[in-house]
């Protein structure tokens, strides 16, 4: 049975809002505090990022924080910020949810 | 704003039948693009995503002006999924018009006697930038080629967990790398074969403008009788940047235009009888300000070439422009150095040639970032 978890995506010093992926969806409805309702199948599941901007950064996090998986080590809220000698960042992390 | 999320949740349910079933039917692939096309996200108000709003009041007082600037930005970033429900379309514009005036002089910043002390007026400024890409990431993540760099970087990790293409790490073992088996992760393929994600292109125009007034002192030779003129100046500048994909490089174009007096060099100015030098000589221009007109043509490339371990990235910054109106040119190629960890030490080197003064010039820089913004 699919499960719905609030997604919370925050960035600094972008130049766009970052692109966010859940699974194979585009996640582009966020409400006024950076949040959105994600769908998820039971398994491993993802969520892929690219943002632009030098210096950027951003900030993922999950509503019940599920085990992330990779990268290993990660920790939610899952955080990158884009190298001042690149243009943008891009990732994936991947995470058990739980039937 | 019920009405618009019961919209989105349509549209994403929409594009989700399309993803999982190659075989969408024409009929439907239309109304899945009409979805789509009507669910454009546009901010609210506060959202967090924006990126600049609202008013901001700054001084800068020093020894040669004082004034304060009142600026207003305003900016409207929008998201979209594109028409195959595959990417999302990111775009954000930004609109800034500020005011800048003189506020006193550098004793007394309420004296408006002081005002004369500086010679900056007031001015106007006006910026419009407009910057958008399309992310097609989870598809370049899922591409064939980068599960061949994914199979690399895994074997390359299975080799020497510690020891990356360009960094040292500590503790990771061979678990640590069979952990991304079958997965794709671009920090993971940074990390070990020194390969950057496969990020998008990207688009983004700059325009600006600025318009403001100078104040010139300036003496007649040999009567020394004072003169003070206002003049205006006008700058106008138009840049296109292209960050190519891979996020390693940076094109832009610039075009310039610009318009303004600048006072003549001050020399020494006596009376034809000099009784008491410091009654009878000033130091000061002798004349009125000139106009200066400049159409500059300018293209600039910035790439980052790489890490070598345990001393840093560099990046080099060709650039040129051109001087339509005075006919003269200036090239430069800075190459800079970001020293690993927080460093305050960015150092580099720079080649540069001025046709006008016929001048080549090597510098060497120590606190100069290279960066990929714009």
């Amino acid at each position: 049975m699919a499960v719905t978890l609030k997604l919370t995506v925050k960035h600094e010093g972008a130049l766009a809002p970052p692109a966010i992926f859940a699974d194979r969806d585009p996640v582009i409805d966020f409400n006024e505090d950076g949040e959105a309702n994600v769908t998820f199948d039971p398994g491993e599941c993802t969520l892929t990022f690219e943002i632009f901007g030098a210096g950027a950064s951003l900030s993922l996090d999950l509503e019940g924080r599920p085990a992330i998986i990779i990268p290993v080590g990660a920790e939610w809220p899952f955080e990158v910020e884009v190298r001042q000698d690149r243009s943008a960042a891009a990732g994936r992390i991947y995470f058990a949810i739980g039937g | 704003m019920l009405i618009l999320l019961m919209g989105a949740a349509a549209a994403s349910a929409a594009c989700s039948a399309d993803v999982g079933n190659q075989a969408t039917t024409r009929a439907q692939a239309r109304q899945v693009v009409a979805a789509a096309a009507d669910h454009v996200s546009q901010a609210p108000p506060d959202n967090p995503l924006d990126l600049i709003r609202g008013g901001d009041i700054s001084l800068d007082i020093s020894e040669t002006k004082s004034e304060a600037t009142f600026e207003y930005a305003w900016d409207n970033p929008s998201q979209r999924v594109t028409a195959d429900c595959r990417g999302i379309r990111s775009t954000n514009t930004t609109l800034t018009i500020g005011v800048t005036l003189p506020i006193g002089g550098a004793d007394n910043l309420l004296d408006s006697d002081t005002f004369d002390a500086f010679a900056s007026g007031p001015s106007l400024s006006f910026n419009f930038t407009r910057f958008g890409f399309t992310s097609r990431i989870r598809e370049r993540l899922d591409s064939e080629a980068f599960g061949r760099s994914m199979e690399e970087a895994i074997a390359r990790c299975l080799e020497n967990p510690n020891r990356g293409r360009t960094a040292t790490f500590e503790g990771r073992t061979a678990s640590y790398c069979e952990a991304y088996q079958g997965r794709r992760e671009p920090i993971f393929v940074e990390d070990y074969l020194g390969r950057q994600a496969p990020t998008s292109g990207a688009l983004g125009v700059d325009l600006s403008a600025e318009l403001g007034f100078d104040l010139f002192d300036y003496r007649t030779p040999l009567t020394l009788a004072e003169h003070r003129r206002t003049e205006p100046n006008l700058s106008a500048t138009a840049s296109l940047f292209y960050f190519a994909p891979g996020g390693t490089s940076l094109a832009a174009l610039t075009l310039t235009y610009e318009n303004a007096f600048e006072a003549q060099d001050s020399e020494i100015l006596c009376r034809p009888v000099i009784a008491d030098p410091n009654d009878d000589c000033v130091d000061a221009p002798g004349g009125p300000p000139g106009n200066v007109e400049r159409l500059l043509l300018g293209a600039e490339y910035r790439l980052s070439i790489g890490t070598v371990r345990g001393l840093g990235s560099f990046g080099i910054a060709p650039q040129g422009s051109y001087d339509v109106i005075g006919d003269h040119y200036r090239v430069e190629l800075p190459i800079y150095l970001t020293p690993d960890g927080e460093s305050s030490f960015l150092p580099g080197i720079s080649f540069s040639y001025d046709s006008e003064d016929d001048d080549f010039v090597v510098g060497i820089f120590l606190r100069r970032r290279f960066s990929l913004g714009p």
